[in-house]
């Protein structure tokens, strides 16, 4: 009797602390914590984590865990992350991480069920099919911001108080610049390149202290390129080398993307070469090439639905207007200081045909010392409802 | 009574009477943030409201302003 209720304890014991990966890289150091945050163990190589561990890593020190179905997951110093669930049931998977705060680079290998990987942070949740993605939390001005970019397969990111949008490789959102305008930035061909090449590479933050947005091209041509990886042509090449199913896909995508930026246009090149359909394994030939682990076959790496980019069509310009347009546009977006007056200033002419309008107050942030700056949508034509009282 | 009547027809009649409009001679000037790429407006040096707009969204304001004769054109 005692030893079945001894054999029962243990089954027990072994379902709470579901083993669903390992430490296979370890620099620095790590630790398992609690919830309160205070440190419970320190993380070794080889050391099996489970599910509902929270995993702080130090300054300076880069972990990599190896899931058990094959999963890659990279956080680098300062990330802190909850293995929330990680299920994988009748070849279904169903996993949640929960990306407190800091970065992550995700190889996820695909499944049966499209999204059954999510990587969730304050402001998003981003549903994985069967590919590489680059991820940071982090906050400005005490608000909560997550930076995604896309480098094969595809990824679906629901942004609080937005719309869920599909990415597509090459494309990097901003929870804050989506909110606000619904943009999702194009990231240069070179620059998703040189961010497959390097599997160890991480995501800048796309968006300062102080609220402004980096150049995130030069700040990826900054990144140390790794020279045991395979170089940026050699993928660039492979990259361009078109499937016939991924030349249609990309057809359909430049007519999309081509009324963003130059770059953009780049881009779409880079990511003609989705990898043909079969085997189910993961990754594009762009991601086997960088990664090492293709070879297995690979799931397609379509371009998303044009209706979930946010993209808006305009006007073709001739060659001078355009490029006019572009250095004013430039001028603008350096001369003002903070990103919400950016977005505004540049946005202006297109919200004013759908009369929309902003306006800003000051007022004592919560710590009751420093003044505290608030944007307010409004009518473009409700000027005559303002509170024009003279003080 | 017949007092009280005369009054409120006088009262009537010249109630009925459009005034004639004197334009403003207040000013209308829009003034820049000392920080931001934001505008405020004020009519003789002293802001209409907490507001801070874009600088085309606050000309757009002062000239209704203007229009409605709270400032001088």
């Amino acid at each position: 009797m005692s030893r079945k209720i001894i054999v029962l304890f243990l089954f027990s014991l072994s379902l709470y602390a579901q083993v669903i990966g390992e430490v296979s890289l370890l620099r620095g150091s790590a630790f398992l914590v609690d919830d309160k945050g205070e440190q419970v163990s320190e993380l070794k190589q080889e050391d099996s984590v489970s599910v509902l561990d929270t995993v702080s890593v130090s300054d300076k020190s880069f972990v990599k865990l190896k899931m058990k179905d094959g999963s890659i997951l990279m956080f680098p110093g300062n990330s802190l992350m909850k293995l929330e669930k990680y299920q994988i049931v009748d070849g279904k998977r169903d996993s949640v991480v929960n990306l407190i705060k800091g970065k992550i680079r995700a190889q996820i290998q695909n499944f049966e069920n499209e999204q059954g990987f999510v990587v969730k942070t304050k402001m998003s949740s981003i549903g994985v099919r069967g590919t590489e993605f680059l991820v940071s939390s982090y906050a400005v001005a005490e608000k909560s911001v997550t930076d995604t970019v896309l480098l094969t397969g595809k990824v679906n990111a629901e942004v609080l108080g937005a719309t869920a949008v599909d990415l597509a490789p090459g494309q990097a959102l901003n929870s804050t610049e989506y909110i606000a305008s619904g943009k999702v930035r194009f990231i240069s061909k070179e620059s998703l390149s040189k961010l497959i090449v390097n599997s160890e590479a991480f995501l800048p933050n796309i968006q300062l202290p102080n609220g402004s947005f980096i150049d995130l091209d030069s700040e990826i041509k900054n990144i140390k390129t790794d020279p045991t990886k395979t170089s940026v042509k050699e993928t660039v090449k492979k990259a361009a080398t078109p499937k016939s199913t991924a030349t249609t896909a990309t057809t359909s995508s430049t007519s999309t993307t081509a009324t963003t930026t130059a770059s953009s246009a780049a881009t779409t090149k880079a990511l003609a070469a989705p990898s043909a359909p079969g085997g189910g394994g993961s990754g594009s030939l762009i991601s086997s090439a960088s990664t090492g682990t293709g070879g297995t076959g690979a799931a397609s790496a379509p371009m998303p639905a044009s209706g979930g980019l946010s993209v808006p069509s305009v006007p073709e310009l001739s060659k001078a207007t355009a490029v006019k347009s572009a250095v004013k546009k430039s001028i603008q977006y350096i001369t003002a200081t903070a990103w919400d007056i950016k977005d505004a200033l540049v946005h202006r002419t297109k919200r004013k045909r759908v009369n929309e309008c902003f306006y800003w107050y000051f007022d004592i942030s919560s710590d009751g010392l420093t003044h505290e700056r608030f944007r307010e949508e409004k009518d473009c034509d409700e000027f005559e409802f303002d509170d024009f009282e003279l003080k | 009574m017949k007092m009280m009547g005369i009054i409120l027809l006088t009262f009537i009649f010249t109630s009925c009477g459009a005034p004639k409009i004197i334009r403003t001679k207040d000013k209308c000037t829009v003034e820049k943030h000392v920080q931001d790429d934001i505008y405020q407006i004020k009519i003789n040096d002293k802001p209409v409201n907490n507001r801070w707009y874009l600088e085309k969204d606050a000309n757009e304001i002062k000239l209704i302003l203007a229009i409605n004769n709270k400032c001088m054109r």
